[in-house]
C-alpha cells in the first residue's frame, strides 16, 4: 500500500483530497501546519508528498527545500499544491526539485486521484498547465 | 549674491544722490567756492556719478552672464521635483534643493562633476541608462537635441531603492548658443510601493476567493459520486448543476484577475518563435472528447506546405485557441467545429480560424463581441462557462503580441473567429 503525506492547512481541502485518495487505496498521513509537515516529511518515509505552499509555520517552498536537500528524503516525489497561480513560484519549486504542481481550484478530488494513479503507473506527474497561471 | 548686488546698488545710489545734492549746493552758491572752483567741482561730481553708474551697469550685466543661471533659479528650490542642469560637456552646473535631497548629496560633492557621477541612474532592468552612447539620454539631448521622458528609473541607496520618472531636455541659449541639458526628476517611490501592494492585494484576493471555492467544488464532486444510491436522480442533477455553476465562477475569478493584470499593464509576455501547428494539435487533442460528446464533427485543416513560426507567447496563444475552440463547441448544438491554419507563402502573418455551425451571432451584436462582459443571450448558454471576458482578454493579448482578431458570422449558419499573428523573424527574441 502506497503511503502519501498531505500537508495542507485548509481543513475542507484536506478532507476532500484525503477522503478520495483513501478510497483509492492509499495510506494517508495528514499535517495541517508547516512545522509539523516539515518534521514528518524529513523524518518519515513516504511514496508521495502533496505539499501546500501557503502554510502557517514553515511555508511549502522551505519544506520542499528541506526535503530535497536531505539525502534520505530527496528522492521522495513531491507535488506542490496551491491556489496562487504565479509562474515565478512554480518555476522556483521546479528549480528546487518538485516533481509536479497543481492549481487546486482546477483539480477536483477524483482528478487528483487520477493524476496520482498515473504518476505511480508512469513516473510522470501531469501538472496543471502554465496556461492556467496568471503571470 | 543678492546681498552684494543690493549693497552695491545702495552704495551707488547714495553716492549719486550725494553728488546731485553737492551739484545743487554748488549751483545755488550755498557753498563758499568761486565760480571756477564750483564749475570744476560740479564737473568732477558728474564724472564720478557717471563712472559709478557705468561701473554698476557693467558689473550688473557681467554678473548677469554667469549668475543668470542662478538668478531667478531660487524659485526652483520651492518645488518638489528635482531640477538639474549640465553644460555642453556634461558637467554639473546647477541643482535645486529637491535634486540634492533626492540624490542625497551636498552641493560641494557635485560641483564640476560629470552627469554619470552626479546621476547614477539605472533602468528597471538594473542596467545603467548611460551604457551605449546611442542610449545615453543626456548625450542624446546634447548631440541631437532630443527630449526624452524616462519612466521607472532607479537610484540605489544602501537602505532603499528610489524610483524616478525623469525628463531630459536640451537647451540652447538664444544669444550665446551654448548648449545645456535640463533634467527634471519626479520621485515616484511611494507610487511604486502602492502598486506593489496592489499587486499583492489582487493576488491575495484571488487566493482567498479560491480557497473556499476549492472546498465547495470538492464536496460537490464527492456528493455526486457517493450519493448514487441515496439521492433521487433529479437531486443529483442539482448537485451537478451546482458544480457546473462553480466552474463558471472559477473562470470568472480567473478572468477578472487577467483583466486586472492587463489593464494595469502587468502582463509579462515572453515573445519567442512559436510553432502554431503544435499548439493547435494539442488543443485538438484536449477538446476532442468534448466535441465527441456533442456528436460534432471536429477537424483541423492545415496548408500542405510549411508554415513559418509566429512571434508570440506560447502560453497565451494556447489559452486563446483553447478559448475559441471551447466557445465554438459550447455554442454549437449540431454540425461541426473546424480549426484551420492559413499562410500565404511570402506573407508576414499566420492566420488561425475557428469555424462553427452554431446558431451564429446577430448582426447588431458583432461589433460588441470583444467588449468586456458582452454576452449574446442564447438558450445554449445554460451551463456554459462563458464569462463575457474571454474575448476581451483574447483581443488584448493578441494585440499585445502584434496581431489582430476578428469575427464573421451569419445568423442561423455559423460563426468564424479568426486571429492573425506576425511571423517570426531572426533577431526578434525579446521579453516585453
Amino acid at each position: 500500500m502506497k503511503k502519501i503525506l498531505i500537508v495542507e492547512d485548509e481543513p475542507f481541502i484536506l478532507e476532500t483530497y484525503s477522503r478520495e485518495l483513501s478510497k483509492a487505496g492509499y495510506l494517508i498521513t495528514q499535517a495541517v501546519e508547516g512545522n509539523n509537515g516539515l518534521e514528518l516529511a524529513t523524518t518519515q518515509k513516504y511514496d508521495l508528498i502533496l505539499l501546500d505552499i501557503m502554510l502557517p509555520g514553515t511555508n511549502g517552498i522551505d519544506i520542499l527545500r528541506a526535503i530535497k536537500s536531505n539525502p534520505t528524503t530527496k528522492d521522495t516525489p513531491t507535488i506542490m499544491l496551491t491556489n496562487l497561480g504565479q509562474e515565478s513560484v512554480v518555476e522556483e519549486a521546479f528549480r528546487i526539485g518538485a516533481q509536479g504542481y497543481i492549481l487546486k481550484i482546477n483539480v477536483l478530488p477524483t482528478q487528483l486521484v487520477q493524476k496520482v494513479k498515473n504518476y505511480f503507473a508512469t513516473g510522470t506527474f501531469e501538472s496543471s498547465s502554465y496556461s492556467e497561471f496568471e503571470s | 549674491m543678492d546681498k552684494s548686488t543690493n549693497t552695491a546698488k545702495l552704495l551707488i545710489l547714495s553716492v549719486s544722490i550725494i553728488s546731485v545734492l553737492f551739484a545743487v549746493l554748488l549751483y545755488t552758491k550755498a557753498l563758499p567756492f568761486s565760480v571756477q572752483t564750483s564749475s570744476l567741482l560740479m564737473l568732477l561730481t558728474l564724472i564720478i556719478t557717471a563712472t559709478l553708474n557705468l561701473a554698476y551697469l557693467f558689473l550688473f550685466s557681467k554678473k548677469g552672464e554667469t549668475s543668470g543661471i542662478n538668478e531667478g533659479m531660487n524659485i526652483f528650490d520651492s518645488i518638489a521635483e528635482a531640477v538639474l542642469v549640465f553644460n555642453e560637456n556634461g558637467s554639473f552646473e546647477y541643482a535645486n534643493q529637491s535634486a540634492l535631497k533626492i540624490l542625497r548629496k551636498d552641493i560641494d560633492s557635485v560641483q564640476g562633476k560629470s552627469y554619470t557621477e552626479v546621476l547614477p541612474l539605472f533602468s528597471d532592468t538594473g542596467d545603467s541608462i548611460y551604457i551605449g552612447a546611442d542610449k545615453d539620454p543626456i548625450n542624446k539631448a546634447l548631440q541631437s537635441g532630443q527630449q526624452q521622458q524616462l519612466k521607472n528609473l532607479q537610484l540605489y541607496f544602501k537602505d532603499e531603492t528610489v524610483y524616478l520618472n525623469v525628463s531630459v531636455s536640451p537647451y540652447e541659449d538664444p544669444n550665446t548658443h551654448k548648449k545645456r541639458v535640463v533634467v527634471l526628476m519626479q520621485d515616484i517611490t511611494e507610487e511604486q510601493a502602492l502598486e506593489k501592494m496592489k499587486l499583492d492585494f489582487v493576488a491575495m484576493a484571488a487566493h482567498e476567493l479560491r480557497t473556499p471555492m476549492t472546498s465547495i467544488r470538492g464536496y460537490l464532486e464527492l456528493l455526486i459520486n457517493e450519493t448514487e444510491y441515496y439521492l433521487q436522480p433529479v437531486h443529483r442533477k442539482f448537485l451537478e448543476h451546482a458544480l457546473l455553476a462553480s466552474d463558471r465562477l472559477v473562470n470568472l475569478m480567473s478572468n477578472l484577475l487577467s483583466v486586472s493584470q492587463i489593464e494595469r499593464h502587468k502582463v509579462k509576455l515572453n515573445l519567442m518563435p512559436v510553432d502554431i501547428n503544435d499548439i493547435i494539435e494539442k488543443t485538438m487533442t484536449s477538446f476532442r472528447p468534448d466535441a465527441k460528446e456533442k456528436n460534432l464533427k471536429f477537424a483541423y485543416i492545415r496548408p500542405p506546405g510549411d508554415v513559418p513560426r509566429v512571434k508570440g507567447d506560447p502560453k497565451y496563444i494556447r489559452q486563446i485557441i483553447d478559448n475559441l475552440v471551447s466557445n465554438a463547441i459550447s455554442y454549437t448544438a449540431k454540425g461541426s467545429v473546424t480549426v484551420s491554419l492559413h499562410y500565404q507563402p511570402g506573407g508576414h502573418q499566420v492566420t488561425i480560424s475557428v469555424k462553427d455551425t452554431g446558431q451564429g451571432i446577430p448582426v447588431e451584436a458583432l461589433p460588441h463581441m470583444f467588449e468586456k462582459f458582452y454576452r449574446v443571450s442564447s438558450l445554449l448558454e445554460q451551463g456554459s462557462k462563458g464569462t463575457g471576458l474571454g474575448l476581451y482578454i483574447a483581443k488584448k493579448l493578441i494585440e499585445m503580441q502584434g496581431g489582430r482578431i476578428w469575427v464573421e458570422s451569419v445568423e442561423g449558419k455559423g460563426t468564424v473567429f479568426s486571429f492573425a499573428l506576425p511571423t517570426y523573424r531572426e533577431g526578434d527574441d525579446k521579453k516585453s
